[in-house]
């Protein structure tokens, strides 16, 4: 965990709306930069300004379908998991160490060893994110975490554990990128219009707080973090290389193409 | 959880065999894949690939999360586990003989020395599993 950083605390960024490929420069900036000792723990809550498809790390962008989507942005995401299509929708995203996790772990007996499990996080946080919508009046249930991952391509066509379910179809599902200790969460939920995204916010503050012992503070990005965020936006997730060829940016942070997997 | 007692370990869970003088195999440990979970991904470095220690080199993907991985040592790469393209749950299955990820021709061979002795990873790792 990096220096000075309480472990139970978060920053909370309030409700913003941004293009896909700066929404995943920002949510990859607040990791590295918690990484790098100069950013506190963060949640936040984003829209998306037009349109957008965005897929997991391993997907091969040739396999992602994007008939239809000729005015949508297309972009490749630093999480793991299947193709979302985000129109009517709103992303949770979240950036802390792992370790976070063990007072959450401890109520619900689990072994604070096992906070490296990805599981644990989306148990911890989409339960919270069910309670939120429950309160706002949408059904919806958790996917009984017994329940495998079929890593099928498209994301809201394979309902895995811990996933949202409601009206018959998945309504939320998540995915992460591990880092050193440090993990990013990105869950998106599909909204209906009239859908009350500044009462879900609210909740949800309120609901990771209580249920996994966090101190939130509401907060902004920093002048570093914009920076950051606008360098991977133009290295990274606003490139053909990483987007459509799958090739990480020169230079660290990231991974060189020369140097870096295959 | 099995720990082998003829290799050494990082904080990032994995392990490091001495097979030659100067060369060393690299996999994920038995803890690591068990708290990863199904893994459906392996992506590998390039062979012939200059890695310093702590440079990202591989990522590993299961349950919808990808995972950076580090490399414990400096060098450079001579070979990888092609296997893991077509069977990444090999790591899983196997992950201290058939889900090996690369080999890699130490720079500094001392840096071995940095790592965890078997007992220090079964201690730090080895219980409440």
């Amino acid at each position: 965990m990096p220096g000075d950083v309480v472990p139970s605390r978060y920053r909370f960024i309030p409700l913003t709306a941004g293009y896909a490929s700066m929404n995943m420069a920002v949510d990859e900036a607040l990791l590295l930069s918690y990484l790098n000792h100069f950013s506190p723990q963060t949640i936040r809550v984003y829209c998306w300004s037009r349109p957008s498809v965005t897929f997991g790390y391993r997907i091969d962008p040739a396999a992602v379908d994007t008939s239809g989507c000729a005015e949508t942005d297309v972009v490749r995401r630093p999480t793991g998991g299947g193709v979302v299509y985000h129109c009517e929708c709103a992303t949770v995203a979240m950036a802390g160490g792992v370790s976070s996790l063990e007072e959450w772990a401890g109520r619900n007996g689990l072994p604070r060893k096992r906070v490296n499990r990805s599981s644990l996080l989306y148990r911890a946080v989409n339960s919270v994110v069910g309670d939120a919508l429950s309160a706002l009046g949408v059904k919806n249930s958790l996917v009984p975490g017994s329940t495998s991952w079929n890593a099928g391509i498209d994301c809201f066509s394979n309902p895995c554990a811990y996933d949202i379910v409601g009206a018959g179809r998945k309504i939320y599902g998540a995915a992460q990128m591990r880092r050193g200790g440090a993990f990013l969460y990105q869950g998106n939920l599909l909204i209906e219009e009239g859908f009350d995204i500044d009462g879900f916010c609210e909740l949800l503050r309120e609901g990771l707080g209580a249920a996994l012992g966090w101190e939130i503070v509401e907060g902004e990005l920093s002048k570093e973090e914009k920076e950051e965020a606008q360098r991977l936006c133009r290295v990274k997730y606003g490139s053909g290389d990483w987007n459509r060829l799958g090739r990480s940016p020169p230079g660290r942070p990231g991974r060189p193409e020369a140097g870096g997997p295959r | 959880m099995q720990i082998k007692s003829d290799r050494r370990y990082s904080t990032e869970h994995l392990w490091v065999k001495v097979e030659e003088k100067t060369m060393a195999r690299i996999g994920i440990t038995d803890f690591a894949q068990d708290e990863l979970g199904d893994i459906v991904y392996v992506e590998l470095p390039h062979v012939g690939t200059e890695l310093e220690a702590s440079d990202d080199c591989a990522v590993v993907e299961s349950v919808k999360t990808a995972v950076s991985i580090k490399s414990p040592l400096s060098g450079k790469v001579l070979e990888v586990n092609d296997n893991l393209d077509e069977e990444p749950e090999l790591v899983n299955f196997e992950p201290y003989r058939a889900g090996w990820m690369f080999i890699m021709e130490m720079a500094d061979p001392e840096e071995i020395e940095d790592l965890l002795t078997s007992e220090e990873y079964s201690d730090k790792y080895g219980t409440g599993v």
